[in-house]
């Protein structure tokens, strides 16, 4: 726009806030934060700042730090214990051995079931029911 | 409820039921005077064949939508019993079937024979056809006296099979052995069977009688119910087999000739057809009364013959507990007493005669090449024989009720139908499921994956061209019924309703007043 352009490059009214504005600006850029990193106030308090971190960061995280990976590894060794004895001992191997046990007790009730003694007992014990329960 | 009867004469102008029984019957009288083992299977194959066609014939013909029997066949009564036959929704589908299976065994006899001491190719057909005739007599009776004659008969070609051309060590004894669990379920159903026509004649002052229809109308008096039905059911409990009567099976099963169990594996169905056919309907008051019984003896089957499959090495073995196994998932569908479980158990038969007979012919094309189907000797079986492997997945799927597969629908609907009798039942019928996945994927894995022992390199080849056909036919039904369930369903339902309606009035309650229609529509 014209009047932009003229404002900015030309003077006037705008011209001027816009030349204000730049100078202020540049002022507290050279006087205050130039100043704040070189020493005086501002460099106080950001060197406190770091040192409070720092000490922060070596009396409370690294003793918590250290402390939780005690933790951590006692928790590890707790879980692999439970790990070892319940699934890989408990589960894995008992459930072989449990499954091997029922498969051992099943073919011996089936070994049992096919002796003509016990399958006609259980047909005779059936019809014994029956002719005693129907009566 | 009314029950209608069309006659064979008017509906398709000649006994079909009864040329169905007395074409194998022929053709094995003929192969009687064939002396060529070729030829002999050659015309096997072509009477196997053509009773197929008459078998396809009359589930075409057949009226579907109706609770009708049909194609009634009917002669005078001789002492009480009758040549009656006719199929509904609740008999059509195994007749069909068993002919299938006996013309796929038929195919496969020269093979199977080879692999036996005694060879005889021709015999071991004559066996079969014969076994077939029985199987149809048995499954189109609608009288009790010949049904169980068919029951009783069948004994016969079974033992034959099993001496002659099993290929287990103990053979005879398993022969032995069945015959004498037959013998004694067969007397104890006679029992139940003449106590049906003594309260027959005794209601209705007509003297004996064993007609189905003539017994639904009679009745059976609800304190009389009970022993009738356990007498009946001792003896379709060791046929079925059902737990604890089982111990015949994993013997015969074994030691048993290579591919003939499969027919044998439908026949072995009789047992849980005669309690949907005769037990349930005739003695509802009794069935609805012990209902928890049963279920508990079908749990019971259900994961006592998966735990027993799942540590088997032997595929033969491991049908036989599997085959007690889906048996007591039938059980729990027959026995939930309303119409889901009765078409999931029904299906589930059917089903089952299938997948059991596609094992069993695996079972088959592995002893043919190795021996025995022993998880030692076997592995890696995928790397040279990849269609017979495919076939094994396939088939074990189907077992397993894969959706896409014929074991879906019916383990879906035994599963509903036993839920809405007790929730306890749902579950056993879905653990039965989940262990049938665990002994058929783990067996599937020991002995078709990993790497192959140097038996299996050297005598192990893929299916050969007839073995192809057979393995097609199989997969073709179990996907065929899988996909395309309505029809089947639209088959039995009718039938099945009647029969739940039966169960329904008939439940603690004096069962008489079935109105039953005269011969003819």
């Amino acid at each position: 726009m014209a009047w932009s352009r003229r404002a900015s490059e030309g003077g006037g009214v705008f011209g001027a806030v816009a030349d204000a504005g730049a100078r202020l600006a540049e002022g507290m850029e050279r006087r205050v934060f130039q100043r704040a990193e070189s020493g005086g106030v501002f460099s106080a308090v950001a060197n406190a700042g770091a040192r409070l971190a720092e000490g922060m960061e070596r009396r409370v995280f690294q003793p918590v730090d250290t402390t939780t990976l005690k933790l951590t590894g006692i928790i590890a060794g707790f879980t692999d214990a439970v790990e070892k004895a319940v699934f890989d001992t408990g589960v894995e191997r008992g459930l072989a051995r449990a499954g091997a046990g029922a498969q051992r007790l099943l073919l011996a009730i089936e070994r049992q079931l096919g002796q003509p003694l016990v399958i006609g007992s259980i047909l005779a014990l059936a019809l014994l029911a029956l002719i005693v329960g129907t009566r | 409820m009314s029950l209608n009867e069309v006659m064979a004469s008017e509906q398709m102008g000649f006994p079909i039921l009864s040329m169905l029984i007395a074409l194998p019957l022929v053709v094995c009288a003929a192969l009687r005077f064939v002396r060529n083992d070729r030829a002999a299977t050659t015309m096997a194959i072509g009477g196997a064949g053509l009773e197929l066609i008459l078998a396809a014939f009359l589930a075409l013909r057949f009226n579907a939508g109706v609770a009708d029997i049909q194609f009634v066949e009917r002669s005078g009564s001789v002492l009480g019993a009758s040549w009656h036959l006719g199929v509904d929704g609740v008999n059509l589908l195994f007749i069909p079937l068993t002919a299938l299976l006996g013309l796929l065994v038929i195919i496969y006899a020269e093979h199977a024979t080879a692999s036996s001491r005694t060879g005889d190719a021709r015999r071991y057909a004559m066996a079969t056809l014969a076994l077939e005739a029985a199987m149809i007599g048995a499954f189109a009776s609608l009288d009790l006296i010949v049904f169980w004659f068919f029951f009783v008969v069948e004994l016969v070609p079974s033992w034959y099979l099993i001496t002659r051309w099993g290929t287990g060590a103990e053979r005879r004894r398993a022969a032995g052995e069945y015959v004498v669990f037959m013998a004694v379920g067969s007397a104890l159903m006679l029992a139940g069977i003449l106590a049906l026509g003594r309260n027959h004649a005794r209601v209705t002052g007509d003297g004996y009688s064993f007609e189905l229809l003539a017994l639904l109308e009679a009745g059976v008096p609800a304190e009389a119910q009970t022993p009738i039905f356990f007498l009946l059911f001792f003896g379709f409990a060791v046929k079925a087999p059902i737990f604890p009567f089982h111990t015949w099976l994993p013997k015969v099963l074994e030691h048993g000739p290579v591919v003939g169990m499969s027919v044998f594996l439908v026949g072995v169905k009789l047992g849980t057809y005669g309690l949907l056919r005769f037990a349930i309907p005739l003695l509802p008051a009794a069935a609805s009364g012990w209902f928890w019984l049963m279920a508990l003896l079908g749990v019971t089957g259900t994961v006592y013959g998966a735990l027993l499959a799942l540590g088997q090495t032997n595929l033969r073995r491991l049908l036989a507990f599997a085959s007690l196994s889906h048996m007591g998932v039938v059980m729990l569908g027959l026995f939930s007493l309303n119409l889901d479980g009765f078409e999931g158990g029904l299906l589930q038969m059917v089903n089952l005669g299938i997948v059991g007979a596609g094992l069993f012919f695996v079972a088959g094309f592995l002893v043919t090449r190795i021996g025995a189907p022993e998880i030692g000797a076997l592995g890696g079986l995928i790397h040279h024989a990849p269609l017979l492997t495919g076939t094994f997945l396939i088939i074990a799927l189907a077992g397993i009720g894969l959706p896409g597969t014929n074991g879906f629908n019916g383990e879906h609907l035994v599963m509903l139908g036993a839920y809405e009798q007790h929730w306890s039942m749902a579950i056993a019928a879905g653990a039965g499921v989940f262990l049938t996945a665990a002994y058929s994927l783990s067996y599937f894995q020991r002995a078709f994956m990993g790497t192959a022992p140097p038996a299996v390199v050297e005598r192990v080849y893929d299916l050969t061209s007839s073995e192809r056909g057979i393995v097609l036919t199989l997969a073709a039904l179990i996907f065929w019924i899988g996909l395309g369930t309505g029809p089947f369903i639209h088959t039995i339902r009718p039938s099945l309703t009647a029969l739940e309606q039966r169960v329904g009035d008939g439940a603690g309650t004096l069962m008489t007043g079935i109105e039953v229609a005269a011969p003819g529509r």
